[in-house]
């Protein structure tokens, strides 16, 4: 790699400087490989045998390729049930969140609405000050949501973050087109779904898929909200499934109890968690960044 | 927003019930999106009363009576060390996290935007974001396989004649780890600020310093650093508000029964007492805490950035 990079001299007076270019690669293929390890190593250990495992010779490559904890992963209906639910709840968190960030950045991105000042305020506050985990806790409590999964969806439902990231670019958009879309009679809501939002498509794919993420990854609010079993998400399931299948009170998978089985079976549920993350992962880089872009032009 | 000053005055002028009916459109999308605002940020707000109640259950927030004395609760939370502690590894661990977190993507940033071939870059780039990706759940499970008693790590050291090291269950170790797995987690995605803020450094200054003999890493001393140092001290400032304040599932997913001493942070030390014990005024009074202190942070660090002459957030 170090190679490629340094034949080809950056100024003008082809200077290279590969002693940094050497350095440089070093420290960064040494992350880069750090970053990437871990992952492979659990894979790795999902697909061997459990002999290699036990005498701990796994490390990068799988040994003796067993799928053998696959298909118990598969065969625990809780584990399907939870994989379901997540991406359910996932679906619908990001729907509600898209229309609710889109009807708030749009009125807030027209630098002619009287009020927007307020509302800018209005929505910024709670980003500097919210009621703490008990006060959202006790609040959730009162309208009854306990243990119901909208108590997942309602109370982070519009991100101010990715709002403001949303008005930023709705901002950027010509306001010609608004301006000629109104003389031909059509009024602000119109102009919103005909004009801009075709407009926005990447933003509003980026906004979707950080909603998606976040849905997905969040643990700490089904630990604080959720009680019965049957609606745990994916993360949550796999917490019990590594970190408390020592203790009996966990449903295991079949064959649980042999600690050596479970470690390979812990392994395959790490892996069947993140799939879903490392599918959409390449979609996900370019629009984060992209996301992330959007958001810093204005700061 | 102050590009946009000139056009709101000329805006103004307009009575209350004419600006309803001119813009009754945008006024109606905000239904949906207010709604939730005051639903679930800013109706939560009441809950915070509880800190000062005797609460029940049974009686709601508004029918349970007020503590007496008002701040019984409060000075509860003060007298209790378990408390402080939780404090203490709240700062503790906030300020590894800064030392060790904070220059990393600056240094990684300017070694990636070196890298001449834009595919060495790019698979760099992508490689370096993924663990950004994972869930603290899945980066909790891969740091106790990894670095668990029976993990590839002490398997190595034993093979090499060493004493496996227990990385996760010693409080020291575990510091450690916390501290690495947030550098490991953050590191990467960190980057992304900083390459933009680099990528805005005219491109002149650096001729203009290849000019006068400066090498490369000169040039990123003298150049570069100080072109992206606003973004820097903006990045250190929000840094820096959340000191106090600290999320749940990391320490949360870390944490074992032999390190709580350690481990225990104002997020975890709330949902113990106030989510699995039910004390709820309890746990309210230290969120309460929590939230000012946090702001007083803010407030703070803007101020010395200010000082300094860097143009404060707000």
């Amino acid at each position: 790699m170090s190679n490629v990079a340094a034949k080809k001299p950056r100024t003008a007076k082809g200077r290279r400087y590969i002693g940094s270019e050497i350095v440089f690669n070093v420290i960064l293929t040494i992350f880069v490989l750090l970053c990437v390890l871990p992952v492979i190593h659990v894979i790795a250990k999902s697909i061997s045998g459990r002999a290699p495992v036990v005498a701990g010779k796994v490390y990068l490559l799988p040994k003796e390729i067993d799928f053998s904890a696959y298909a118990s992963v598969f065969n625990d209906p809780t584990m399907i049930r939870s994989m379901w639910f997540s991406i359910v709840w996932t679906a619908i968190y990001t729907a509600l969140s898209m229309v609710s960030t889109i009807l708030l950045a749009y009125p807030l991105s027209r630098h002619y609405l009287p009020g927007r000042k307020t509302l800018m305020i209005i929505v910024l506050i709670p980003m500097y000050f919210t009621g703490g985990t008990i006060a959202n806790f006790l609040w959730v409590k009162q309208m009854g949501l306990i243990d119901s999964p909208w108590s997942l969806v309602l109370p982070i439902l519009t991100s101010t973050y990715n709002t403001i990231i949303l008005r930023n670019f709705f901002e950027s958009v010509p306001t010609s087109l608004e301006e000629s879309a109104k003389l031909d009679g059509c009024n602000d809501f119109q102009i919103l779904v005909r004009i801009i939002l075709p407009l926005s498509t990447a933003s509003l794919a980026t906004i979707a898929l950080f909603y998606a993420v976040a849905r997905w990854n969040n643990y700490a609010d089904v630990r604080y909200y959720i009680n019965t079993s049957s609606k745990f998400t994916l993360q949550m399931k796999l917490y019990q499934v590594v970190f408390a299948s020592s203790s009996s009170d966990v449903s295991m998978v079949e064959g649980g109890k042999n600690a050596v089985l479970a470690e390979t079976i812990q392994c395959a549920a790490v892996v069947f968690s993140t799939v879903p993350i490392l599918i959409v992962y390449p979609f996900l880089q370019k629009y984060f960044v992209q996301g992330v872009m959007i958001g810093a032009v204005k700061e | 927003m102050q590009k946009d000053a000139p056009r709101q005055i000329r805006y103004k002028r307009m009575s209350f019930f004419k600006a309803i009916k001119t813009y009754k459109w945008l006024y109606l999308m905000l239904i949906i999106p207010l709604t939730q605002y005051f639903l679930f940020r800013y109706a939560p707000l009441s809950g915070l009363q509880v800190a000062f109640k005797e609460f029940s259950v049974f009686k709601g927030i508004s029918g349970s009576p007020w503590a007496s004395p008002l701040f019984k609760y409060f000075s509860e939370v003060f007298e209790s060390p378990k408390f402080w502690n939780a404090v203490k590894n709240t700062v503790k661990l906030n300020l590894l996290d800064l030392l060790f977190g904070f220059p990393m993507p600056i240094i990684l940033a300017i070694m990636v935007y070196e890298m001449r071939s834009m595919k060495v870059k790019k698979l760099y780039q992508t490689l370096m974001y993924l663990p950004h990706f994972l869930s603290w759940v899945i980066i909790g499970s891969l740091v106790s396989k990894i670095f668990g008693t029976s993990g590839p790590i002490n398997t190595m050291i034993t093979q090499m004649g060493g004493s496996s090291i227990n990385f996760l269950m010693d409080e020291g170790n575990w510091v450690a780890m916390y501290v690495a797995t947030g550098v490991w987690q953050s590191a990467g995605w960190g980057t992304i600020i900083y390459l933009a803020a680099i990528s805005g450094v005219n491109t002149e200054l650096y001729e203009a310093a290849e000019v006068d003999g400066c090498g490369r890493l000169r040039r990123i001393w003298y150049v570069t650093l100080p072109c992206i140092m606003p973004t820097i001290v903006i990045m250190l400032i929000l840094r820096l508000g959340q000191m106090v304040g600290i999320g749940f599932e990391r320490p949360y997913v870390m944490m074992n029964k032999m390190v709580t001493d350690s481990a225990d942070v104002i997020s975890t030390f709330v949902y113990d007492r106030g989510i699995l014990n039910r004390q709820y005024p309890f746990a309210t009074a230290v969120d309460i805490f929590g939230s000012v202190v946090n702001m007083c942070f803010v407030i703070g660090a803007n101020v010395i950035t200010r000082r300094m002459g860097e143009g404060g957030l707000f």
